[in-house]
């Protein structure tokens, strides 16, 4: 029976006796560690190969652990190997009572994961290199971009003192522009961290509706064509990391302004209970139909409707709000319908 | 009145920003000694500045380190300190390093002087 089992395993396997003598190995054995069955079987284990199965912690295992257990499993091993060099391990095994005497037959399973291992090394190795690559070249790019904001803000300072307002407004534009570009950069550093677990979230206590307020006061500078209708319920004091939620908010609005291109109100409404604050932010634009809205949320996902190029973007902005919400043990919603605007919303507890 | 231009040091390591806020920080009727290369930062400091303005980064120089050595000492403990970064956790470098204030990069240049103006009056 032994004989069959061991055949049909597709792991390299040999079957012992109790004293460490093999009664028989897999073809998986023989192809992997390179050997044939007339120098193996019969042969004690630790003699095979030149000895080269003579590995300390298979010793232990072998005499110490499975005597005592009956089995061990997941016993990863290292060893290099005289033929086949350096190898990664697991081992498994257990002892068998065969046949009317009961006697004991050892079953070792040696599975060779170094290809794996080096695989996974590599894979990891990659990921690293890439957060690292996104991380710097983001920080490199916001260097050029800090001299040349700095340059339009002095040229458009000194065009405003020379009483030339058409070159100042022109330059008033770029820097707008150039803060545009930074916030991109923000947002895929964000990514970048996201991916790593490595955003950090500093947590204090702050008023939500001040937060809010702040956020409407600078988003209604930023676009003429909508009012923004503030209506909030009495406001709350939240213990979170201001900036992010702040960041969510600016995300919300910034969406609302540029998915509403022909209307004019956007709400921002606000609503506390016992548990928490639930802040909406409502649009009259094209709306979000209803097998679209699940994705939205995604990293990198934009709806490529028929009107696409009206609107560009790098579908960020959403993931990267809900991994905030996520961190800070809240919900994110959207309710919508294609044609007549939208309404996303989040809530936070009030306790962490 | 006369009244004697207020001196900044600023130290970073980037020549463009450097070079624009240098520009800056005159047009406002400020004295800049701009400083590129950490390691002399001390030297400069015997030119009793009004205000450090520093990148937190940059090379032959550890912001962190810096910044506690200017607030250790007697003689320049009470210069203000503002460290300017594009790291996005700049607000918790600046408490760890123990500066007055920060600011990140890129900035709007009104921030800049509202900071600065604060220190300096
Ligand atoms: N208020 C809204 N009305 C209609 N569609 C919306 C609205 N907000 C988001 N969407 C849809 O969800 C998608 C993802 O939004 P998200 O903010 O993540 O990315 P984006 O706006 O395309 O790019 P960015 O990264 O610059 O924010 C958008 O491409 C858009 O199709
Ligand atoms: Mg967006």
């Amino acid at each position: 029976m032994s004989e069959a089992i061991v055949k049909t395993v597709r792991v390299p396997l040999i079957a012992l006796d109790s004293n460490l003598r093999v009664k028989t190995a897999n073809r998986s054995f023989y192809e992997t560690f390179k050997v044939r069955p007339k120098e193996t079987e019969n042969k004690l284990l630790y003699d095979l190969g030149n000895r080269q199965w003579d590995i300390p912690k298979l010793r232990t295992l072998l005499g110490e652990i499975l005597p005592h257990k009956n089995m061990f499993e997941d016993f990863v091993v290292e060893h290099d190997f005289e033929t086949i060099g350096q190898k990664i391990m697991i081992l498994n095994a257990r002892i068998l009572q065969q046949g009317p005497e009961k006697k004991p037959l050892i079953l070792l399973s040696i599975e060779d994961i170094t290809e794996r291992k080096k695989a996974e090394e590599e894979r990891r190795w990659l990921e690293r290199q890439k957060d690292e690559f996104i991380g710097i070249a983001s920080h490199e790019l916001k260097t050029p971009v800090t001299s040349i904001k700095a340059y339009t803000q002095i040229l458009q300072h000194r065009f405003q003192k020379a009483g030339d307002m058409k070159s100042a407004e022109m330059v008033g534009k770029m820097d707008a522009q150039i803060d545009k570009l930074t916030s991109l950069i923000g947002d895929l550093l964000d990514v970048t961290k996201i991916e790593g677990g490595k955003l950090q979230y500093h947590e204090g206590p702050f008023d939500f509706n001040e937060l809010i307020g702040e956020i409407v006061e600078e988003m209604q500078r930023l676009t003429t064509k909508h009012t923004l209708v503030q209506q909030l319920t009495k406001s709350r004091t939240i213990t979170g990391d201001r900036d992010r939620i702040g960041q969510v908010i600016t995300n919300f609005l910034s969406n609302a302004i540029k998915y509403s291109l022909h209307a004019d109100t956007i709400i921002i409404k606000t609503k506390t209970d016992k548990e928490g604050v639930t802040l909406c932010v409502q649009d009259f634009g094209c709306g979000i139909s209803k097998s679209d809205q699940e994705k939205l949320f995604k990293r990198f996902s934009r709806i490529i409707a028929s009107d696409q190029k009206a609107y560009p973007g790098m579908g960020l902005g959403l993931y990267i709000t809900s991994e905030i919400i996520k961190r800070h043990n809240g919900k994110i919603w959207v309710e919508s319908e294609k044609g007549k605007g939208s309404t996303f919303c989040f809530s936070l507890p009030l306790k962490q | 009145m006369i009244s004697r231009k207020k001196k900044i040091i600023l130290a970073e390591d980037n020549l463009a920003i450097v070079d624009a806020l240098t520009i800056m920080l005159e047009e406002f009727g400020y004295e800049v000694i701009p400083i590129v290369d950490g390691n002399t930062v001390k030297d400069k400091l015997k030119e009793k500045p009004d205000l450090v303005l520093f990148d937190l980064w940059m090379p032959g120089w550890n912001g962190r380190d810096a910044c506690r050595h200017l607030k250790s000492n007697e003689d320049t403990k009470d210069i203000p300190v503002i460290i300017i970064s594009a790291d996005r956790d700049i607000a918790q470098l600046a408490k760890e390093a123990g500066t007055d204030d920060f600011i990140a990069k890129p900035f709007q240049i009104e921030d800049l002087l509202a900071k600065v103006e604060k220190y300096l009056d």
